[in-house]
């Protein structure tokens, strides 16, 4: 699981959660690949961000302080910036670990770097 | 509750019909993403983050790298293929979206959607969808089209069949493979949904459509080619699809394909269901509802009819002539069957009014239904409409209205979506109608003529049916027009009024009407009631008792209908029932009974009890019936279970009702869900387990023709036997079994007498031989003679027999990973070798069947040995004569001659000669031993390693037609000689019983030969067709390959029993070493289940010899018959073939149970046998439940053979009770397999086993997934209707599907 896909995931669905985001992250087994850097992709995706989330994501898995605290203005023309927010978004994998929810502390194990967000049917 | 129920129904259905299929799925690589689809992803703007939820395999996943791609699937196993392709991949469900709001540029859904149960799913998923697109973002939405040009569908609701594609080219009807499917209809055909009917067509269709759907259906039993049409036929679609579901899986319960006896059930549950039901019925409506009644269960009748494969006429017409497996099967909810009365409606409460409106089920009325509606629902609507109308009730005032009028419908339902629009496209739909009407009152009235008889009890049923509602799954906006409701009345009124006449025509309906209608003439209904009763129990003791379960079910159901209707018209029903009480026999529960003798304290009690008892029932309906209700529950769609509830008088009962059944349904349905799938395979499956059995039947057969044959020959078969024997046990022993060590010591004592194992025990054999040559010398001086060369040529070559065992042993090793291991442990001692070599060979069979090329010679050398054995098998039972009688002595001695020539001629025939010539060396080294019993063992331990070597080495095919063959022609020359050798020798009294077991042992054999050639066919024919896939069948094969080397050996061993025997001294020692050698053989073949099957055989053989040749022909005839039977069934699949496995892992258990016991007790051996089938029966069942158990079952068979084996004293109630647990386990993982849980490992292993075998053999497993198709149009309602904040942007056809792209717009409300 990419921290792109974190960045969208919530745990919304789960019965009396209002927000669900973002989910935390506890990672057993995290991988870094290596993913084509495309600025314009990046700074296409940057505005779809939560970027508290994703900040948070980074410090919890990666480097801490890896990523600022606040999106930088102007980002689309800092590629320092970018190829960091390139890193953190697509080339840091979760390959195991948990999501929790925020609100109610339901984890969702990720195996394979497959998070299995099913809930059970009385959880909806 | 309903709410409740509902949900647990669609989500049963779909684990059942959707998620458990594609865990089981096949997924084709090939399938290429759809044009429109990729050209959809290919014009998002680069940077999008878009989300395919359902992606299955991931397909669209990689079609566009400028954006972010995310894989959204329920099923693991799909969602793990795609991210093998280094996909980002989500295990979500469309109905709860792990997204948060607005967050995805784009979503797609291709082919997703329409596999939710309800519409009211299918909304939600929509809506799902579309909460997680950003406003502007684009979804595309893909469903299945119920108008395609290659498939039809009679009902919105259908399995559709899918078969594992033969090497993928071949794929039905698949989402995966859609693009196959779809191909013939790639081309995108604009359309709107809503140009195509005018108004003033509707309303002709309105008033004809009862009587067209009536005439549709006579015609479909008439004319089987006119269901073709999707729409006319739709409406006795449901029905019958309902039925012919659940006789399909009646039918694959069975094991049977075509299931006449289903037909009787049906009708009788359904009769005695709508007679309580009718009588049930309050007087108020009862005209018009019986009425109605009638006309619907007349088109049950009709549909009943076609189906039942036996039937009548109508059976002709309907797809029941087709193949089932490619029919998909349509599904109603039985709500929509049984419903058809209107009763319920008319009780409805407003409160389930309002419960139902959410579920959509008038919406599904109202567009897409329309057409199907019309055809299937809208009798049954319109009924029921006029039924409220004329009942009185406001409730049903309000249902009208609400069904009339959309406007009260959407309040109601709290929905404020609805549209006029959905006006149009009924009217598009009456224009069909309109043309069939005319046609209606003939066909009602033949209908009607037809079933008279029927119809009284449908009349009877109708009332009962007021409970449920016809609702179909794809209800969709009924709420429309009260014009053509008035229409629809009117037309219904007609009719009625025709039923009514054809009713009044028989005395039966008459007093039914006139009870019914006469609140006082509770003394006619009673009548009625004693007469149902009457007919009821007549039904009940003379059907089955699932039957007779059904039927009370029925009842239960009936009185519970009864209650609600009392509740509503507490008038008559109760009180004419009561008062029959005493005899209604409807629900064994004693309401009844209690209720018969005074009215009022009955109708109390009665409505008490009645719903005690209705509950009770319905519980009990459900389990009982488990698999019928299963299959029936599965089909049923959650809808109906608001509607149930009758309104008025019966809401406490009813509730309750409906409670007792809802937590109990979901439960079976579950259960059932999953099976159903399976046993639909089942069925198939059960042939190719057949064949399976078939293999080890050939070797059975050999054990005879061996065993004959060692009676003859006195030494040297008696040597064979029991070096095989107890290299097999020790084998086995060493490995698993701790009490074994008797044997092995023994072995091991023998071979420290030899020390060296294999020099010492050739010295051995040169004694041995010399005792025999000695002994036969006595007898024939020149059979002795050939002996004597035969032996001193063996003597000579001391070295092959060395040579040869070591050579086999890294032929073993070559062939077996496990080699190395073989190697280093067999040369210190020769027990280590036979212990190890058991292993290894077994493994060796299994791996060596990998190899080819070893195999081949391997294959050969064993094909020479087991002729061999035979041989001096044969001329071993002279030669035990010859132990009692000189004369009989002479003839052994020539038979052994006579083999001994055979031998030579077979090594010299034989292209190796190292391998024969240690086959030879084995024979002579057996013969050597029959003297020296304790040394035989190692020689013939290593002899038998290398034979097992060997044996998995050979390919079955050939190894068996060879062998067949080979038996065949000794089996003649053995019977000439037996028969030459018993006439010359002229036994004196022992001779007679000799003579007379001989030729009966020989007409065994010869069957046996028989088999063993159909089976050798039939192994031919498997190994040409699965030759790629065939490891599985290939190790079968080898198991059973083994097995005939075993049995052979066993055989050896009983000839060295009766050695022994005429050796009276050594006798009980030796026999019960034998004894011990088998059982151990046994249970170590029990270890090896797979490779054991032939085992049974053995041990019986073994019992047998022990006791009388005649029993163990007796016992391998009874296991040839079953094997046969199997193999007659040939649906070969691994399925079948675990089950046997499991099947003969018990046998063997028992056999080897029975062998130690049998020496006492020969009919034990029998009874084993005969339970051994049964437990192999019943572990085929079991098997058929679920396909996935196939691997557990083997495992639990397996883990049972070795407890048993363990226990070198084994005992009945254990072995069975470790069967019964085995098939327990297997049961258990059923159920468990059924929900879903399956063990990847298990369930992949038998998936692929029988893919394979189904590919192989022909009996392909089929899969069912749940559809709901889409009529055109339907999904574009949904999403205008439904869906506020998607904007369809375009709609079109591909790929036999609706497809819609829709843009998600922001939605101001005030």
């Amino acid at each position: 699981m990419k921290l792109l896909t974190h960045n969208m995931l919530t745990s919304k669905c789960l019965k009396g959660v209002s927000v669900g985001y973002p989910l935390g992250i506890n990672a057993t087994e995290v991988t870094t690949s290596v993913v084509d850097f495309d600025p314009e992709f990046i700074s296409r995706l940057i505005p779809k961000l939560e970027w508290h989330a994703l900040k948070q994501a980074s410090d919890i898995i990666g480097e801490k302080g890896y990523l600022p605290e606040a999106l930088i203005a102007d980002y689309e023309n800092n590629e320092e910036f970018l190829k960091k927010v390139h890193h953190a978004l697509l080339e840091i994998e979760v390959v195991s670990g948990n999501l929790v929810c925020p609100e109610t502390g339901r984890s969702f194990p990720i195996n394979n770097g497959i998070p299995n967000m099913l809930l059970n049917e009385d959880e909806v | 509750m309903s709410l409740d129920e509902r949900v647990a129904r669609s989500v049963a259905l779909e684990n059942a019909y959707v998620h458990d299929v594609y865990e089981q799925f096949y997924d084709n690589p090939h399938s290429r993403p759809w044009p429109k689809v990729k050209t959809f992803l290919e014009n998002l703007e680069p940077g999008s983050i878009v989300c395919d939820v359902g992606c299955g395999n991931g397909k669209y996943l990689n079609v566009n790298n400028s954006i972010f791609n995310i894989g959204g699937d329920k099923s693991r196993r799909l969602i793990t293929v795609a991210r093998e392709k280094d996909n980002e991949v989500i295990i979500l469900d469309n109905l709860s979206l792990p997204f948060r709001d607005s967050s995805l540029d784009a979503v797609i859904s291709i082919a997703v959607v329409h596999h939710l149960a309800t519409t009211e799913r299918r909304i939600n998923a929509i809506r799902e969808l579309a909460r997680v697109l950003r406003i502007g973002g684009r979804i595309i939405i893909s469903v299945w089209a119920m108008e395609q040009s290659h498939r039809k569908f009679e009902s919105q609701d259908v399995l559709v069949p899918w078969r594992r594609p033969k090497n993928l080219l071949d794929t039905p009807s698949l989402e995966l493979t859609s693009a196959t499917s779809t191909s013939e209809e790639d081309g995108c055909l604009p359309y709107n949904a809503y140009t195509q009917t005018s108004d003033t067509e509707s309303s002709k269709s309105f008033k004809s459509k009862i009587t067209l759907k009536r005439r549709n259906r006579r015609q479909k039993g008439i004319n089987p080619g006119r269901h073709s049409s999707p729409s006319s036929s739709s409406l006795s679609s449901p029905n019958e699809t309902c039925y012919s579901f659940v006789r399909r899986a009646i039918q694959r319960l069975a094991g049977g394909r075509r299931v006449s006896m289903h037909k009787p059930w049906f009708l009788e549950s359904w009769t005695a269901c709508h007679k309580e039901s009718s009588s049930k019925r309050p007087k108020s409506s009862s005209k018009l509802v019986i009425e109605k009644l009638e006309l619907c269960t007349m088109l049950m009748i009709n549909h009943l009819y076609r189906f039942d494969p036996g039937g009548i006429p109508f059976c002709e017409c309907c797809d029941c002539m087709e193949n089932i497996q490619d029919i998909p099967i349509e599904l109603r909810r039985i709500d929509d069957e049984i419903v058809v009365v209107g009763q319920r409606r008319k009780t409805f409460p407003s409160s389930q009014l309002i419960n139902d409106l959410p579920t959509g089920g008038f919406k599904s009325r109202s567009l897409t239904n329309i057409k199907t509606v019309e055809n299937n629902n809208t009798i049954t609507t319109m009924l029921n409409e006029e039924f409220l109308n004329n009942v009185k009730d406001e409730e049903n005032t309000e249902l009208i209205k609400e069904v009339v009028e959309p406007e009260v419908t959407e309040e109601v339902s709290g929905r404020h979506l609805s549209k006029p629009k959905l006006v149009k496209q009924k009217q598009s739909i009456c224009e069909e109608d309109a043309d069939e009407a005319l046609d209606q009152p003939t066909d009602m009235t033949n209908i009607t003529r037809t079933h008279s008889s029927l119809l009284k009890t449908l009349h009877l049923t109708n009332r009962r049916s007021s409970v449920p509602k016809q609702r179909s799954l794809n209800e969709e906006l009924m709420s429309d027009r009260v014009q053509e409701r008035e229409r629809v009345r009117q037309n219904i009124q007609k009719q009625v009024s025709l039923n009514e006449e054809l009713i009044y025509q028989r005395h039966t309906f008459e007093s039914f009407k006139d009870s019914i209608l006469s609140v006082s003439s509770s003394k006619r209904f009673q009548l009625i009631k004693t007469g149902f009763t009457n007919k009821i129990r007549n039904s009940t003791t003379n059907i089955e008792k699932v039957t007779g379960q059904s039927l009370r079910n029925g009842f239960a159901r009936m009185f519970q209908n009864w209650k609600s209707s009392e509740g509503s018209t507490p008038l008559t029903p109760k009180d004419i029932l009561d008062p029959k009480g005493g005899t209604i026999v409807i629900t064994e529960d004693g309401v009844q009974k209690d209720s018969s003798q005074k009215e009022s304290i009955e109708r109390r009690s009665s409505k008490e009890d009645g719903s005690d008892s209705s509950k009770d029932s319905s519980l009990q309906s459900d389990t009982s019936v488990d698999s019928e209700d299963s299959f029936a529950s599965v089909i049923f769609v959650p809808k109906s279970n608001p509607m149930s509830p009758t309104p008025l008088s019966s809401d406490p009962t009813s509730p309750k009702i409906k409670t007792s059944s809802m937590p109990t349904s979901p439960k079976i349905r579950q259960s059932s869900c999953p099976t159903s799938p399976r046993i639909k395979q089942m069925p198939l499956t059960i042939y190719p387990l057949t064949k399976q059995l078939s293999s080890p039947k050939p070797t059975t057969k050999q054990e005879f023709l061996e065993k004959p044959f060692l009676g003859e020959k006195d030494l040297v078969p008696m040597k064979k036997p029991p070096e095989r024997c107890k290299p097999l046990a020790q084998k086995y022993a060493v490995v698993q079994i701790p009490e074994f060590k008797k044997t092995p010591t023994r072995s091991v004592q023998i071979s420290n007498s030899c020390n060296t194992p294999i020099n010492q025990a050739t010295k051995c054999q040169i004694i041995s031989s010399n005792q025999e040559t000695e002994e036969e010398d006595k007898t024939c001086g020149t059979r002795s003679e050939r002996l004597k060369k035969i032996r001193d040529m063996l003597n000579q070559s001391p070295g092959f027999g060395i040579k040869a065992n070591k050579s086999n042993f890294p032929l073993i090793r070559h062939s077996s990973v496990t080699n190395g291991k073989i190697s280093a442990e067999p040369l210190p001692k020769l027990v280590s070798l036979e212990l190890f070599n058991p292993e290894t060979d077994d493994k060796d069979s299994d791996s060596s069947a990998i190899s080819s090329p070893d195999s081949v010679d391997s294959i050969v050398s064993v094909k020479s040995d087991q002729k061999k054995p035979p041989e001096e098998n044969k001329f071993k039972f002279p030669t035990y004569k010859n132990t009692k009688q000189n004369k009989l002595l002479e003839a052994a001695a020539g038979v052994a001659s006579s083999l001994d020539e055979a031998v030579t001629k077979v090594i010299k025939t034989s292209p190796k000669l190292s391998k024969r010539q240690v086959r030879t060396t084995d024979v002579m080294s057996i013969i050597k031993r029959s003297y020296s019993f304790e040394t035989t063992p190692l020689v013939s331990n290593d002899e038998c390693i290398n034979l097992w070597r060997e044996d998995g080495n050979v390919h079955l095919k050939d190894f068996a037609e060879k062998l067949s063959e080979k038996l065949l022609k000794e089996i003649d020359e053995y019977q000439e000689k037996t028969k030459r050798h018993l006439d010359n020798t002229s036994l004196e009294n022992i001779n007679d019983p000799y003579i007379h077991r001989l030729s009966n042992e020989l007409d065994d054999l010869s069957k046996l030969s028989a088999e063993i050639k159909k089976q050798n066919e039939y192994l031919a024919k498997l190994s040409e067709s699965e030759s790629s896939f065939n490891r599985c069948a290939v190790c079968k094969n080898y198991d059973c390959k083994c097995g005939f080397n075993r049995k052979s050996r066993t055989k050896a061993a009983n000839a060295t029993r009766k050695g022994t025997d005429t050796v009276p001294d050594e006798k009980s020692k030796n026999s019960t070493d034998n004894i011990k050698l088998d059982s151990l053989k046994m249970s170590h073949t029990n270890e090896s289940c797979e490779k054991d099957r032939c085992t049974p055989e053995k041990t019986s053989a073994s019992s047998d010899s022990d006791n009388v040749l005649k029993f163990s022909c007796k016992n391998f005839v009874k296991l040839g018959n079953s094997t046969d039977s199997c193999d007659s069934e040939k649906g070969s699949s691994t399925t079948s073939m675990v089950s046997m496995i499991s099947s003969t892992a018990v046998s063997m258990n028992l056999l080897s149970e029975s062998s130690i016991d049998s020496m006492s007790s020969e009919r034990t051996n029998t009874e084993f046998l005969e339970r051994g089938d049964e437990l192999s029966s019943s572990g085929r069942d079991s098997h058929e439940g679920s396909t996935a158990s196939l691997a557990s079952a083997t495992e639990s068979a397996i883990v049972p053979a070795r407890s048993g084996g363990c226990k070198n004293q084994f005992k009945r109630d254990k072995r069975i009770t470790s069967s019964a647990s085995s098939l327990e386990s297997s049961a258990k993982k059923m159920p468990n397999c059924a929900k879903g849980k399956i063990l990847d490992s298990n369930s992949f292993s038998g998936t692929s086993q029988e893919s394979l075998i189904s590919e192989n053999m022909g009996g392909e497993i089929t899969y069912h997934r749940y559809y709901h198709v889409f009529k055109e149009g339907e999904l574009d309602q949904l999403i205008e209707k439904y869906v506020e904040n998607l904007h369809i942007i375009s709609s079109y056809y591909d790929h036999a599907s609706w497809c819609i792209v829709a843009e998600k717009v922001q939605v101001w409300t005030i």
